[in-house]
Formats: C-alpha cells, sequence, structure tokens
C-alpha cells in the first residue's frame, strides 16, 4: 500500500514535471534562455542584488518559482515583470547560471506578442519609427515634450540651444550623426526590419486593439514635473 | 547567455592597439557629441588607424533593452553592421563608445556563431543586399583602447590629475552581462576607469555604491522615473560623502542620468551634489590638452565642469599649444 501511494506520488510529480516543462516551452525554446534556468536554487542572491526589489515589491526568486509553478500566464498579464531595471546584476552573481533579468526580458516580448504589455511601452510609436526612418534608436528630435523638463533650467536652456551647439561640434542639428546615414544602407536596415519580426511587432499593436496615435496622446501625458511619488517625501 | 565563471586576472584582457572601427552609439552622438570628437582626437593623437563608417546603423541595443525590438532583427541588424566591419581592409576591431553597444553586439555575435542555423538566417537575409557576416568582428569597449594605451597616453599628456579625487561608474552592461571579460579589476570591483585616472596621477575613489547601477533601466528612464530617481539618490548620495572632484562615467545613459538627475534631486537630498561628469575619453581628451568647447563639449552638460577644468588647468605638466 504505501509502495502504491509511494509510486504514485511519483508519477505524480513526474507528471508535473512535463506540464511544468510544457508551459515553459516559449522560454525554455528561446534562445537567449539562460543554461541554469531550471536549477534555480531560490538563495535569493539575485533579490539581495537588484535594485528593483529595493523600490517595489518585485522579487526575481518568486518570479522563478512562480514561473516553475506553472504561472506563466499570470505573470505575463501582471505589472511586475515590468520593474525590472535589465541592470543584470542578479546574472552576474547567480550561483546556478541562471539569468532572472534576462528571463524577464523573454517574458515581457511574451507579454507584448499577447497583447498584455503594449501599453507598457508606449514609447514604441516614436522610438520603433525612429529607427525605421533614420536608423537611430535615440536621435536629438525625439524627445518629446516634458522629457527635459523635470531636468532644471539648466537643462531646458540648454536643450534650446542644442542645435548650435552640435553645429559648433561639427554635428547635424536633428540627426544623431556629424552625416545621416546614407539612403542605400537604410533600404538595407528597412529590408531588416521588414522581414524580421519587427514589422510583425509593429502589426501586433493595431492587431490587440492598440492604435499607435492612442499611445502618442498616452505619452504626451506623462507628467514629469509633478510626480506623485515626489509629492508624498 | 551561455558563459561560465572565469575568475578574473587582472589585465588577462588582449585589446588591440591599432585598427579600430568606430563603433558609434546613437545615445551618445545625440546627449554627448563631445565624447566622439574626443575620441576621435585622442585616436588622432596616438596616431591609430580608425574608420569612421557612415553606413553602420545603430545596434538598436537601447530598443531592445527597452523591449520595443524582437531579437531575430535585433541579431540580424547586427549581422549586417559585422559584415561592414570585416569588409574593412584593416580596420576590423570594433570599438563601442557605449556599453550597451558593447553587451548588446557582443551578445548578438555570441548568438549567431553559437547557432549555425541562425546565422545561415540572418546571412540569408543581408544576402539580398550582397552582404555576409562570417564570424571575424572583434569587440571591445573605448575605454579599455584607453587603458591598454596608458603609458603613451601619460607621454602625451599636457596636464595631470595630481590632486585630484575622482569617483568612478563602470556601465552594467560593460560589466555585468559579459562579467568575465572585464579589462581590469573585476565585475564586482571593475577598475578599468579608475587606472585611468590614476595614469594621470589623480585618485580613484572607493564608496559603497560603487557597483550599483544608475537606474537608467530603459522604459525607466522615458516614462517611469520614480525607479530612476531612487536608484540615482542612493548613488549620488554614497559618491557624495567621499567628495569627488569629478565624477567619471563609461556610458551616455549613465552620463545622462548622472549628470541630468543631480540638480532635480537636490531637494529631496537636502543637499547639493554638484558633481561633475565626464566621459573616459572627454577626460582623457581633456588632460591632452584638447578644447573644452570644441572638442570635449563641456556645453552639453548639465552640471557645469568648468570648475574641474580649472583644476586640471592649473597642473600643467609640459607646454604645448592648445591643439583644437
Ligand atoms: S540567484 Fe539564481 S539560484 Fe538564487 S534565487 Fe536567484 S535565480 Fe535562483
Ligand atoms: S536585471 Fe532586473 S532582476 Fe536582475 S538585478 Fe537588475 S533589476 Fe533586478
Amino acid at each position: 500500500m504505501a509502495e502504491i501511494k509511494l509510486l504514485e506520488e511519483k508519477v505524480g510529480s513526474i507528471r508535473k514535471k512535463e506540464t511544468m516543462l510544457e508551459s515553459l516551452k516559449e522560454i525554455l525554446d528561446d534562445p537567449r534562455c539562460p543554461d541554469g534556468f531550471l536549477e534555480c536554487m531560490q538563495c535569493a542572491t539575485c533579490v539581495a542584488s537588484c535594485p528593483a526589489a529595493r523600490i517595489y515589491e518585485f522579487n526575481p526568486r518568486e518570479m522563478m518559482r512562480q514561473l516553475y509553478e506553472g504561472n506563466l500566464e499570470e505573470l505575463l498579464k501582471g505589472d511586475r515583470i515590468w520593474e525590472c531595471g535589465q541592470c543584470y546584476t542578479c546574472m552576474s552573481r547567480c550561483p546556478r547560471g541562471n539569468n532572472p533579468g534576462g528571463v524577464i526580458m523573454i517574458l515581457r516580448y511574451l507579454s507584448c506578442w499577447r497583447g498584455h504589455g503594449l501599453k507598457k511601452i508606449p514609447y514604441a510609436t516614436v522610438l520603433m519609427w525612429n529607427l525605421y526612418t533614420k536608423g537611430y534608436s535615440l536621435s536629438p528630435d525625439v524627445f518629446w515634450d516634458g522629457f527635459i523638463d523635470e531636468f532644471g533650467e539648466t537643462a531646458v536652456n540648454m536643450w534650446k540651444n542644442m542645435k548650435e551647439i552640435r553645429k559648433e561640434l561639427g554635428y547635424l542639428p536633428d540627426d544623431a550623426r556629424m552625416e545621416p546615414i546614407p539612403e542605400e544602407s537604410m533600404k538595407e536596415l528597412r529590408a531588416i526590419l521588414d522581414e524580421t519580426l519587427y514589422r510583425k511587432y509593429w502589426d501586433n499593436f493595431e492587431k490587440n486593439g492598440v492604435a499607435m496615435k492612442d499611445l502618442l496622446d498616452h505619452l504626451g501625458s506623462f507628467d514629469y514635473y509633478k510626480p506623485a511619488w515626489k509629492e508624498e517625501k | 547567455m551561455k558563459q561560465t565563471r572565469v575568475p578574473i586576472l587582472h589585465g588577462d584582457k588582449e585589446i588591440p592597439l591599432d585598427n579600430y572601427y568606430f563603433f558609434r552609439s546613437c545615445i551618445m552622438s545625440t546627449l554627448f557629441p563631445g565624447v566622439d570628437c574626443s575620441l576621435r582626437f585622442i585616436f588622432e593623437k596616438l596616431g591609430c588607424s580608425y574608420t569612421e563608417d557612415p553606413k553602420q546603423t545603430c545596434c538598436s541595443g537601447f530598443n531592445y533593452h527597452a523591449d520595443i525590438i524582437p531579437w531575430e532583427t535585433n541579431v540580424t541588424i547586427q549581422a549586417r553592421n559585422f559584415s561592414l566591419i570585416e569588409n574593412e581592409e584593416k580596420n576590423k576591431n570594433a570599438i563601442c563608445v557605449c556599453p550597451t553597444s558593447y553587451g548588446n553586439i557582443k551578445e548578438c555575435q555570441e548568438h549567431l556563431d553559437h547557432y549555425p542555423e541562425e546565422k545561415e538566417k540572418a546571412n540569408k537575409i543581408i544576402a539580398k543586399f550582397g552582404k555576409e557576416y562570417k564570424g571575424e568582428a572583434k569587440i571591445y569597449h573605448a575605454t579599455e583602447v584607453i587603458y591598454a594605451h596608458r603609458e603613451k597616453l601619460k607621454k602625451l599628456a599636457t596636464y595631470s590629475l595630481d590632486g585630484l579625487k575622482v569617483a568612478t561608474h563602470h556601465g552594467c552592461h560593460y560589466t555585468k552581462i559579459f562579467y568575465s571579460d572585464v579589462a581590469t579589476g573585476d565585475w564586482e570591483y571593475p577598475i578599468v576607469l579608475d587606472k585611468i585616472v590614476e595614469n594621470f596621477g589623480g585618485e580613484g575613489l572607493d564608496y559603497n555604491e560603487k557597483t550599483l547601477c544608475c537606474g537608467m533601466g530603459f522604459r525607466h528612464t522615458l516614462i517611469n522615473r520614480d525607479y530612476t530617481r531612487t536608484v540615482m539618490l542612493r548613488k549620488l548620495k554614497s559618491m557624495k560623502a567621499t567628495k569627488p572632484d569629478l565624477l567619471l562615467v563609461q556610458c551616455p545613459g549613465c552620463s545622462l542620468n548622472l549628470d541630468y538627475y543631480q540638480k532635480p534631486l537636490t531637494k529631496l537630498a537636502g543637499e547639493e551634489f554638484n558633481i561633475p561628469v565626464l566621459n573616459y575619453a572627454q577626460l582623457t581628451a581633456l588632460v591632452l590638452g584638447a578644447d573644452p568647447v570644441k572638442v570635449v563639449g563641456i556645453k552639453t552638460h548639465n552640471v557645469d565642469v568648468m570648475p574641474f577644468i580649472e583644476k586640471v588647468q592649473k597642473n600643467k605638466v609640459k607646454e604645448v599649444a592648445q591643439v583644437g
């Protein structure tokens, strides 16, 4: 009797492992999945090292556990994964060769593909388009209204004169560099963006009913001047 | 990331002394073009051969960590950039000015080299416009180049940093992604920048939060700045306690945060920080006698750098006319 129970338990746990692996398939199949992903020993070294964990209830150790317990979808729908600061301190310290920051990045992309995370990346409207048209992630003309305001008068005035300052250094006022990327190279870049998942990622917004234009409005409404957090203190 | 932990030996990374492909960064050239100008000034002083290639596109590392560019696209963009580097006659050593470029393109290269089928896939796309990634490009960060040339640079110096105290901050994407590849020191205690300071006679400071991230967090800096403010406050307070004359940084993102946030955080911190911030290339060019405005580009800084420059200019070690 006892033996049968033991066997049942064993079969149960094997089954659990199978379902676990099934639910984690998308992460395990991702070429960036870290070697030590399945070996997390819940030591919390990552948590102790993590700047985001000091600020929020964010906890990379717990997230690893939630994943093993099959709560992938829940994680993808939640806010937690968006709190990581992508510093990779966790990865360099994890004794088991796991990379929580990297796993979180995989989760964020999965979340966006499912449609949940799209509102978390409103700047996509500006930055994805910028890469497509100019070949840069950032260039001097992409800072939207209010971006610089928080940094005080000196910064605001500096940015008013930025075109002149850049010219003095031999740089183009609105382009990142001294010379724009040649049209031929831009065609090559666009071919890459069109033929890889970039285009689909872009289309994914509309597909999930998130209009790029609305995101742009949303972006302009970020109040850098008076963050609630500042008032509290 | 496939990597095994290897203990770092001081200075065991081989860094080429010539033939550089200047791998430019969109954030650096947008926010601190003076860093590019300083680097050109240094290359010319050293007599190094380098290529500046208009065809090189952004590495898209910022977008990648800000969750708006799929990995497959990121890798293919790099395959194209690598093919440009490989096509160079001799300048095949990519020198990244930005740690996120360094971490990102290194990660892409590792991926392409590790999975032949992925390499084939990327090559199939870029073959349409006659490009091919073979696997020859070598990737370094510009701080490593300055570190490797330190002896020669010391001889070329117009000023010394004698008596000046410098707090350093190394970029997380330089020290923590490829942690066994830090040029000197260890990722837990990186000292590449400190060695550059010491080489010119200054003192590199130790402070509690030396390895704490700057809090940039990509999306956080764009739309969730409470995160950045909190991390930055902790970092700046710990740094300020050691009374630095300068904060030396390695990364355009870190420079943006560490320079721009000092003023808005004054009220919250209950103290003025007022620590001038320079990048590795700017400091080196300055010590070599470059013009603070026309080369070093100090007009793009939020905290006034002039007080520090005046201190440096008092330490003249040789008579050389200022070069523009
Ligand atoms: S440091 Fe590594 S092993 Fe420890 S809890 Fe974090 S992910 Fe798991
Ligand atoms: S990468 Fe993310 S999870 Fe890892 S230590 Fe940094 S903020 Fe924390």
